[in-house]
């Protein structure tokens, strides 16, 4: 077993976008102490523990807030699920720190200088100042990486040397302890361990004896294992509101990586996802966008992009959360051989998502054919991309409604539609169709041939077309493939019903 | 003759390009008409960039001279995209082109603006291998940035134009004008394309079917009547075939038989 700490000192006020970098001095409070300081801050004398009143004196221009310990809670637990893609067995020591078994990964990542390297590298992209230590237990690791970071402890090195030279404060024990050890003298973790342990129990508890076993190895220290949650959820909050989205969605982008960590994790992709927009003592705005399944950052901040631009907020934005909805097994490959196909089905799933963003989801539609002989019910619009399954769904539909019109009738329509079904519809007609439909045929006057600009030669039919008495759209037409004399051709029908009109349904193009 | 050897093999040189020689080297699609392939650089439609087709309105067989292509683009599994079409891409037909219609995409767009931008995001996205769109409103910068689109994304632009003039400049590298003719053809005029050339002109069968007019059937049930002598019939045969297909109501089955019977007497 080997142990690597990761110390989180900034946590408090890195959880909080703007604060670290901004040139304002920051502090956080809680109680009329400051837990927490920005770099500015610090630079001006602002100290942890100094009381408000005493900091503002030091620092008239420093601007405090309440400390949220749920909000560093939560980003403790997002570098939590960062470190699960280094070790299996991630533990939480709270409030700042984890801890993370990687004797057993050594070998998978090739050696441990590598996986210190890959674990700075994700911690120094998440921009999260951090110190580290390396020890053969939990406890020594996690006291080392507080004294000083870099410290590395192996099996054979002689760890209570080591641990003795540590100041008692890294054992972060209860005040009244701490103080009852220093005031005997002790300051170093090896005056502590020189003392007998009886002895040290009778005077300061067993807890500190036991804290000092299990740091030593001598006493076993189960750790409670990480688990990442089902469910993301993860918001962010912004310094100060802002009224114009354009410039706060880079926060909200800065939610992206960790959510794309999650769904690779789970072996899932995204299909739905919620952002609030939060407001200051309103309701946030729900912006709910759906994907087809992807788990791509760019295609994300184009798609939330696109959302965003199109609502209207009633008061400035004062942060984002952002909750997944739904999600799915992936059946993406992630390094596939044979790229082709699916890479280019997923192009086109986001050029779908990036296009309904913008222009509405009823803007972009497929198309399939429908088993009906009537051409303007021959067709149905459907999901891009999906293999069409539309005779199914449109049999059913049809059913459900004849159902509704014709209850007692149904068990005679079923075999209709068992026998017919089978050899009168076909997949396709037999006749040529026009590439063009017009959605409401064009009346062509009531002659003997149809007229457009000029009259039009019939060249082909006629092709009765008489159905559909079951769902009220009843039509007997006789259809006719038409020419105007230069030779273009048009799909013209005669109603054989009412003033036996001629009407242009479709141009063959 | 020594001089003439040394011209010929200078002429040889593929450094060399020759006014009268198209361009070959294109990755290409056939368009499935040998004689419009013959005379296309790459002997098809070009995979990457614009095709600019004049007609003179809707009809004149400008889809069909494309089905051959699209129907290989979609077999192939990339997006066939139609923005802002002036009226509904019938599925059946389409269907019956062999277009796999699973990867057909009809983009209704109001305004050029968001008209461009969804041809623009789909020439470029890679996902498409043809896009259809219409020319109105688009000058000549519109279609140097599709164009530009249209080679990223390595897609295959085409681009409809109802406007008259064939001398408009347009940066578009091939320029097609059709009219439609008689008997399902259609007259392809090839205004510019890459490695130049004189105009040609070509006239295409379009694969639709035979014409076929039959005798006039009688009137749909419920209604007695007469049904006027066609006039204009050219090729009417007593062998034609009826293409009918009616759905009658079980219940009213005697009736609809004994009114079919009766115009049938009338007749």
């Amino acid at each position: 077993m080997l142990w690597l700490s990761l110390v989180f000192p900034q946590l408090a006020i890195e959880s909080l976008p703007g604060l670290v970098d901004s040139p304002e001095p920051w502090a956080l409070q809680t109680r009329e102490r400051i837990v927490a300081a920005n770099p500015a801050a610090r630079i001006l004398g602002v100290r942890d523990g100094l009381g408000v009143s005493a900091a503002q004196v030091i620092a008239p221009q420093l601007r405090h807030r309440p400390y949220d310990a749920l909000l560093q809670a939560a980003a403790l637990q997002g570098l939590a699920e960062c470190a699960l893609g280094f070790s299996a067995q991630v533990s939480i020591e709270p409030p700042q720190a984890l801890l993370l078994e990687i004797g057993s990964t050594l070998r998978y990542f090739g050696g441990l200088q590598a996986v210190l390297d890959l674990v700075q590298a994700a911690l120094n992209a998440r921009q999260v100042s951090h110190a580290w230590a390396v020890a053969v237990t939990p406890l020594a690791a996690l006291w080392c990486a507080r004294h000083h970071s870099g410290c590395i402890v192996l099996p054979d090195a002689c760890l209570r040397d080591v641990l003795g030279a540590l100041p008692l404060e890294v054992m972060h024990l209860p005040e009244r302890t701490l103080q009852a050890l220093q005031g005997v003298g002790m300051q170093t973790l090896a005056h502590c361990l020189a003392m007998p342990a009886q002895g040290l129990a009778l005077r300061y508890g067993v807890a500190l004896v036991g804290l000092l076993e299990r740091a030593l190895g001598s006493s076993p220290d189960p750790r409670l294992c990480f688990f990442p949650a089902d469910s993301f959820s993860r918001s962010i909050e912004l310094p100060l509101p802002v009224s114009a989205l354009a410039h706060c969605m880079p926060s909200l982008f800065g939610l992206l990586p960790d959510l794309i960590d999650w769904a690779r994790r789970h072996g899932s992709v995204l299909t739905r996802l919620a952002v609030d927009v939060l407001h200051e003592r309103q309701s946030a705005t729900r912006v709910v966008v759906g994907f087809a399944g992807t788990r791509r950052i760019e295609h994300l901040q184009l798609v939330l992009d696109e959302h965003l631009q199109r609502v209207h907020l009633p008061h400035p934005v004062a942060g984002f959360r952002l909750q997944v909805l739904d999600s799915e097994i992936s059946n993406i490959p992630e390094d596939s051989l044979l790229p082709a196909a699916p890479v280019r089905l997923r192009e086109g799933q986001e050029l779908m998502e990036r296009l309904r963003a913008r222009l509405g989801a009823q803007a972009v539609q497929g198309l399939a054919a429908c088993q009906d002989h009537r051409p303007e019910l021959a067709w149905c619009s459907a999901e891009p991309g999906r293999p069409s399954d539309a005779t199914g769904a449109a049999l059913a539909s049809r059913s459900s409604l004849a159902d509704a019109l014709h209850a007692p009738r149904l068990t005679g329509l079923n075999s209709v539609r068992g026998h017919a079904g089978t050899y009168l519809l076909s997949n396709q007609p037999s006749q040529p169709r026009p590439l063009w439909l017009l959605e409401i045929p064009r009346p062509l006057g009531k002659a003997a041939a149809p007229v457009m600009r000029y009259p039009l030669r019939l060249l082909n039919g006629p092709e009765r077309i008489e159905s559909g008495w079951w769902d009220g759209a009843d039509v007997a037409r006789d259809y006719f493939i038409a020419a105007e004399p230069d030779g273009s051709q048009y799909w013209v029908f005669r109603d054989c019903r009412g003033e036996r009109q001629w009407f242009l349904h479709g141009v063959f193009a | 003759m020594e001089l003439l050897k040394d011209f010929q093999a200078l002429l040889a040189h593929p450094g060399i390009w020759r006014g009268d020689a198209l361009a070959q080297e294109v990755a290409s699609i056939s368009t499935g008409f040998a004689e419009l392939d013959a005379q296309l650089p790459g002997q098809g439609w070009a995979r990457a960039g614009l095709t600019e087709i004049q007609v003179p309105r809707e009809g004149a067989g400008e889809l069909s001279v494309l089905l051959p292509a699209l129907a290989q683009v979609s077999r192939e599994h990339r997006w066939v995209v139609c923005v802002a079409p002036p009226y509904l891409p019938y599925a059946p037909a389409l269907g019956q082109a062999g277009i796999d219609l699973s990867r057909y995409m009809v983009v209704k767009v109001q305004s050029l603006e968001s008209r461009l931008w969804a041809i623009e995001q789909a020439l470029r996205s890679g996902a498409c291998g043809a896009v259809l769109f219409w020319s109105k409103g688009l000058d000549e910068r519109h279609l140097r940035r599709l164009q530009l689109a249209a080679i990223e994304g390595d897609a295959m632009g085409f681009c409809f134009d109802h406007t008259p003039q064939a001398q408009r400049s347009s940066p578009v590298p091939l320029r097609l004008s059709l009219r439609p003719s008689q008997g399902a053809q259609v007259h392809v005029e090839i205004l510019k394309r890459r490695g130049g050339g004189t105009p040609v002109r070509l006239q295409l069968s379009l694969p639709r079917g035979n014409p076929v007019l039959s005798t006039p059937l009688p009137p749909a049930r419920g209604r007695v009547g007469r049904i006027p002598a066609w006039t204009s019939a050219t090729n009417s045969s007593p062998a034609a075939i009826h293409n009918t297909a009616v759905a009658i109501r079980p219940s009213h089955w005697k009736t609809a038989q004994a009114s079919t019977l009766r115009s049938h007497a009338r007749g």
